[in-house]
């Protein structure tokens, strides 16, 4: 050893050693516990009527208690709100996520809401709803149109291919809307039917999903039956027949599954309902986002499916996990 | 060395580490685990708790008199319909102090149905007969028969998640099997029992019934979906249990506790990880630790280095210098700790090697310079003269005898005197080499000179400078006998006296004053004392210190008139050393 390093090495090693371990001591007081990642979840209606969506948010929190993630909840109360959902996105951009998990009121005006928060370098994954845009990583949903070819084709067991039959949509624009339509059209026309007469939207509005059924079951009293495409057009539509004592007289098929859907089952209002999965939905999308968060590469699509519930299957063991969820025992009695 | 030390000191530092992270990993895991435990053993109570009191109620139910009279004996239809109400009224009765059912149902086997309350309405598109609880209960002959979680819709408009409880209800006069009794206990009570434990961040506790359904699983949709998977054969198979899987989720804890009454089996999963400590939290921490400690070894020991094998080294440095012949260097090692006393103990001790190298140098000299005078001793001209001048007077006279024997006798005196160039030589030669000097000398001086040597034979194996006694005796002659009116007579001795060889030349000569003897005491070391006689002694006393130290050499005893005696003093050696 030289006499210049003997005196110089020790002291620079020492300044490093005691700087570092500074830094790290202090560091590991700073991670200590570890923060779980911020996860921002918006979904599409925050309204607590909307059975559909307060399971998917149950989904969402067990999947949050799983795989440690802070969650915060936002989402408009009226779905058709698409400016107030937009500004819900723009306000989480700012508070910077990991990951945004986006069920988004319109396909093409929340796309760029989007791709903002991609050039912002955070994690997009849609689900129920996508956007306009190849940028979310994933998209968690139901097949719509398969989930709209399983109505289309109830609705032919029940009234045949030669009836009359309205087809009561939620919001136009809409992914879901757009693909469950889209599926209810293409089992008509693999069979050649011009029974469809035509499609109505209730903007997600319980009341004028009732008013519309209503009116075209008084003003064309020749309609067979009725395609309702989501929770809230179906609610409508059982009230309307209800109201008109039209049981049994008129078909329902509808979506998803409410109370009142169900009890409209037992009463024979509603005839089937195609029933998706929103646990999973919730569940699967923060599955995703742990998964992206620790980088690994997950797939573009993932489809949760759907089942097409009727009188007869409804409490099948394995239907009733799906159609009784034990979030709604609330409303149960 | 320095970085010997650091590596030794690394290393043993990263096993300490080492070790106490697996220990403290070890207790958090053990604790982990009994945590788990304990908290399953209460939610196993508390389930077993509900199951027991709704097994209690039905027994209790199982013996009213009432239910059986409605059920079986023929009535005018006003009595059945009081009867209907007194069993109404007191099923309510029970249900109002009981929130865990929430409902109690009679099933005639007739098709006879009554609720808790008359207000409930059957759902009329429910087949009783074809319901899983109301099977099981007719399979089992009066057994309590414990349904999985389902959805009770036997009432219309009413979807409740329900444990249920059936029974047989048999007339024991008859044993005729009459009604089913159905109870139903509020799901939600296990289901907030469940959710509410706390195991960990991910941990969890479900139930699953004998053949396997989940009676409770927190994930029960995402594990019917296939989404999650929870080792139901495994569990099934066995009776009480502990194990773990290890899969993409991480290492998880499964313990259970069977419900034998229901053929529940109650199972926590916990995530051994994550309870108590995190295991990579923990990591950090020691890591964080192991750096600084690391940090401040290395430190130490460059201080170390510096402090201590530095000063350590410069010696070593010098020691090599010094090896090679240097004495002049020092080193500086300023320092009042045990270094700086070793570097000046080593300053002194190369001084004092230095001074005794100097020393030596100069005894080399001095014995050099001695065998150059043995030499001289030798060949005393004056002596060998004289000799010769007698000789040739015998030879004159025709004494051939004589002749002969002198000759000889100096032959003999300067083979010994020269011995091969060996300055030790045996006492015995010593003592032949004087025995052939007086031999001549008496020759020469006939009746004024008379000898006697009296040394022991024993004495003659040790070992002597060679040419000591001759020199004195040549003085006792010259300088004592020589001037003296009287005989001369001298008298060679020796003996062995305390481990020491003492050699006595003993003469009655003229003696010397005590001024004279003071003086020739006095003579230094190693300094010529007169031209003429003090050369021998001087040379013999300094030749023997010179090889057998200064405890050795001459000394005089001497009284003027009365004769001079001299001892040498001689180590008793037997072979030849130095």
């Amino acid at each position: 050893m030289r006499r210049g390093n003997v005196s110089t090495l020790p002291l620079i090693l020492f300044s490093i050693l005691f700087i570092g371990s500074v830094v790290l001591f202090f560091g590991i007081s700073a991670i200590s516990p570890p923060e779980p990642p911020n996860v921002i979840v918006i979904v599409k209606t925050v309204n607590p009527a909307i059975a559909f969506w307060q399971v998917v948010l149950e989904g969402v929190q067990a999947a949050a208690k799983e795989f440690d993630l802070a969650v915060t909840i936002d989402g408009p109360f009226d779905e058709i709100d698409v400016e107030g959902q937009i500004q819900i996105v723009e306000k989480a951009i700012q508070k910077r996520p990991a990951a945004i998990v986006l069920g988004a009121t319109d396909y093409y005006r929340l796309a760029p809401s989007v791709e903002k928060a991609h050039r912002e370098g955070i994690q997009v994954i849609t689900f129920d709803s996508d956007v306009n845009s190849t940028l979310p990583l994933c998209f968690v949903a139901t097949d719509n149109v398969e989930a709209g070819r399983k109505a289309g084709k109830a609705m032919i067991e029940l009234a045949g291919d030669s009836s009359s039959l309205i087809i009561l949509s939620h919001v136009k624009g809409t992914s879901t809307a757009i693909d469950r339509e889209r599926g209810v059209r293409e089992v008509f026309e693999q069979l050649n039917s011009h029974a469809l007469k035509g499609v109505y939207y209730c903007d997600n509005f319980f009341d004028k999903a009732y008013q519309i059924t209503q009116e075209i079951l008084t003003a064309y009293p020749w309609v067979d039956g009725i395609i309702a495409l989501n929770e809230v057009s179906t609610v409508g539509a059982i009230q309307a027949i209800r109201d008109l004592k039209l049981k049994r007289k008129v078909f329902l098929v509808g979506f998803d599954h409410s109370m009142d859907e169900i009890k409209a089952i037992d009463d024979g209002i509603l005839d089937a309902t195609v029933v998706q999965k929103p646990f999973n939905m919730g569940y699967i999308a923060l599955q995703k986002v742990k998964e992206v968060l620790s980088g690994a590469e997950i797939e573009r699509y993932i489809d949760t499916g759907s089942v097409l519930i009727t009188r007869e299957s409804m409490y099948y063991p394995e239907n009733q996990k799906i159609l009784f969820p034990f979030a709604s025992k609330k409303g149960v009695e | 060395m320095a970085i010997t030390y650091t590596l030794l000191m690394v290393t043993t530092l990263l096993v300490v580490f080492f070790i106490s992270f697996r220990v403290t990993e070890e207790a958090v895991k053990a604790n982990s685990r009994q945590y788990a435990k304990q908290l399953l053993g209460s939610v196993a109570y508390t389930v077993n708790t509900y199951i027991d009191s709704m097994d209690g109620l039905a027994t209790f139910l199982a013996t009213n008199k009432d239910i059986f009279d409605y059920f079986t004996r023929r009535h005018p239809e006003s009595e059945k319909q009081a009867l209907r109400k007194r069993i109404q009224e007191n099923l309510s009765t029970v249900l109002k102090n009981r929130k865990d059912v929430s409902l109690i149902s009679l099933i005639g086997l007739e098709g006879k149905i009554l609720f808790h309350e008359e207000s409930l309405e059957l759902n009329s598109f429910v087949k009783v007969e074809k319901q899983g609880w109301y099977q099981a209960a007719l399979q089992s002959a009066g057994k309590a028969v414990f349904s999985s979680s389902h959805v009770q819709n036997l009432v219309r408009h009413r979807y409740p998640w329900v444990v249920s409880l059936s029974k047989l209800l048999v007339d024991e006069t008859q044993g005729r099997p009459i009604a089913v009794l159905l109870v139903d206990l509020n799901y939600h009570l296990i289901e907030d029992l469940c959710t509410n434990v706390s195991l960990g961040k991910r941990g969890y506790v479900f139930i699953v019934d004998s053949v396997g359904n989940l009676v409770f699983h927190p994930r029960q949709q995402v594990v019917y979906s296939g989404l999650k998977k929870e080792p139901i054969e495994k569990i099934l198979a066995l009776e009480a249990f502990e194990f773990e899987v290890n899969d993409r989720e991480g290492m998880k804890l499964y313990s259970m506790v069977p419900l034998h009454k229901a053929g529940w089996k109650v199972i926590a999963v916990s995530y051994p990880e994550e309870l108590g400590v995190d295991r990579r939290w923990l990591g950090r921490v020691y890591t964080a630790w192991g750096i600084l400690f690391l940090g401040l070894t290395i430190l130490f020991s460059f201080i170390v280095s510096l402090r201590i094998a530095k000063p350590i080294k410069l010696l070593r440095d010098t020691i090599k210098v010094v090896e090679q012949g240097n004495f002049d260097i020092q080193v500086k090692i300023e320092r009042s700790d045990e270094i700086g006393e070793l570097g000046k103990d080593f300053n002194i001790m190369v001084q004092k090697i230095k001074e005794l190298l100097q020393l030596i140098i100069e005894e080399q000299q001095n014995k050099r310079k001695s065998e150059l005078k043995a030499l001289q001793a030798q060949i005393n001209p004056h002596f060998l003269y004289n000799t010769l001048d007698s000789v040739i007077w015998m030879a004159e006279d025709k004494q051939h005898q004589q002749v002969i024997e002198m000759v000889a006798a100096l032959a003999k005196l300067f083979r010994i005197s020269i011995s091969g160039g060996r300055e030790i030589i045996s006492i015995g030669e010593e003592v032949e080499h004087v025995r052939q000097y007086l031999i001549i000398q008496k020759m020469r001086y006939k009746d004024k000179l008379d000898y006697e040597i009296r040394v022991p034979p024993e004495l003659f194996p040790y070992r002597t400078v060679k040419i000591i006694l001759q020199p004195l005796v040549e003085n006792a002659i010259y300088h004592g006998i020589k001037h003296s009116s009287a005989k001369g007579e001298i008298i060679v001795d020796g003996r062995l006296k305390d481990g020491k060889i003492e050699l006595l030349v003993k003469d009655n000569g003229v003696g010397m004053s005590p001024e004279v003897l003071a003086k020739l005491k006095e003579i230094p070391y190693g300094k010529n004392f007169d031209k003429k006689g003090g050369v021998g002694i001087h040379n013999v006393d300094e030749r023997i210190k010179l090889y057998f130290g200064k405890e050795y050499g001459i000394d005089f005893f001497s009284k003027e008139g009365e004769g001079t005696e001299v001892r040498i003093r001689l180590p008793a050696l037997l072979r030849e050393e130095g």
